[in-house]
């Protein structure tokens, strides 16, 4: 059986691969990482020598002692104590909120962390340990492995981008972490890829708080590339045809949508990714590239974690089905002496 | 360059915009629903959740409402 730990929200590819499970023939178990927090009734007991864990919903227990391979798909969209005002309203004392918030935030991820590791003897596809990558450590290993990236400047200082922006021209910024978006009732605010000329860059203060900038990269076409256990299934993004996406293809034109097409990597920057994912040490994950119009092929970041569907569909590859049989294989391994 | 109509980053105290990154200057908002109903794109079991691949029961709800059986 397969443990799959996901989240319940915004998280349609764990359902296609749930699917795919189930048509060739495998069991799997879902664990959201919101069960955990309230959702599903939990259970660790140490007693007399004995560990046990156990999760349970409407009665029925989790079969945990059948897993033999997990995939860690996500975990927790946002935990419950984010949303909720801990404090009755009339209390008004921010510090307090924040240091509950910060104290509960604690308590699950220690929880989650051993979840985790009651899982440690088994085979994963994706591991909590490496799915969230740091931005800056992977251009510089990037670099390091041959790949085209682009300058970047992380600064506290206008004239320092001021200057960057005088000998690279157009910069963009974007945050040095995860893309985001602050939910305000009806409006969410995206953290969007954003493109700074000099104009923009002189209205900001002398000193601003530490922020990525990279070199706006002339591109001809975008790629994302979805890597699973050493293949590359690639597909090409049509975004600069459109005002709207042509700095980040993520603000998508749902009326006229770009042209998505299968794309075969050359053989050089196939090498190049591999290093690298190898160096990252993982399996799977989803990668960014721009195509320069003076033929670089930029290499931007990677998600461990990201979505494969916008690649699986346009391109016909089921790659729902390419992890599910990952999967099945690798439970098949675990169950080797 | 887009600004943020909502203005965002304009009701940040004087010490949360000194606090914020560039990027909190050009925020772009959107309609949230839009975001909660793609999930609704799935089949409704998908929405509700599982427990396992062979005995599905919910053990947790998405934010959008379920599609009608």
């Amino acid at each position: 059986m397969i443990l799959i730990l996901s989240q319940s929200a915004l998280e349609s590819t764990t359902e296609e691969v749930m699917d795919w499970l189930e048509a060739l023939g495998g069991r799997c178990v879902r664990l959201n990482g919101d069960d955990i927090e309230g959702r599903a009734a939990l259970r660790f007991e140490v007693a007399d020598g004995e560990a046990s864990l156990g999760f349970a919903a409407g009665g029925f227990e989790l079969p945990l002692a059948e897993v033999g391979a997990v995939w860690f798909r996500r975990w927790l969209y946002e935990r419950r104590h984010e949303r909720v005002d801990l404090l009755e309203p009339t209390a008004g004392n921010h510090t307090l909120h924040h240091e509950l918030r910060r104290h509960l935030s604690l308590e699950s991820r220690r929880l989650s962390d051993f979840i985790y590791s009651r899982f440690d003897h088994l085979p994963w596809l994706s591991h909590p340990r490496r799915s969230s990558l740091n931005k800056l450590d992977v251009l510089q290993r990037a670099a390091r492995a041959g790949l085209a990236t682009p300058a970047t400047l992380v600064t506290t200082e206008r004239e320092a981008l001021r200057r960057f922006c005088a000998e690279r021209g157009t910069v963009i910024t974007k945050p040095i972490g995860e893309v985001d978006a602050f939910v305000e009732g009806e409006v969410s605010h995206f953290l969007f890829t954003t493109a700074l000329g000099l104009a923009e860059i002189d209205s900001l203060p002398e000193r601003f708080a530490p922020s990525l900038f990279q070199e706006m990269v002339d591109k001809v076409y975008e790629l994302r590339v979805f890597y699973l256990a050493g293949e590359f299934h690639a597909m090409a993004i049509f975004s600069q045809n459109d005002e709207q996406t042509r700095v980040d293809f993520r603000q998508y034109n749902r009326q006229r949508p770009n042209r998505n097409v299968p794309y075969r990597l050359a053989p050089e920057l196939a090498a190049r990714l591999r290093a690298l994912m190898d160096d990252l040490g993982l399996e799977t994950g989803s990668i960014d590239l721009m195509v320069a119009r003076d033929g670089r092929e930029v290499f931007l970041e990677i998600n461990p974690v990201g979505q494969f569907g916008m690649v699986s569909r346009p391109c016909n590859y089921q790659l729902e089905r390419k992890v599910a049989e990952l999967l099945l294989r690798k439970e098949d391994d675990g169950k080797r002496p | 360059m887009e600004k943020d109509p909502e203005g965002l980053f304009a009701r940040l105290s004087p010490e949360g915009q000194e606090l914020s990154p560039v990027i909190y200057r050009h925020l772009h908002p959107r309609v949230t629903r839009a975001t909660v109903l793609r999930m609704a794109e799935s089949r409704p079991y998908r929405a509700t959740g599982y427990v396992c691949g062979s005995f599905r029961k919910p053990i947790s709800r998405c934010l959008g409402p379920d599609e009608p059986r």
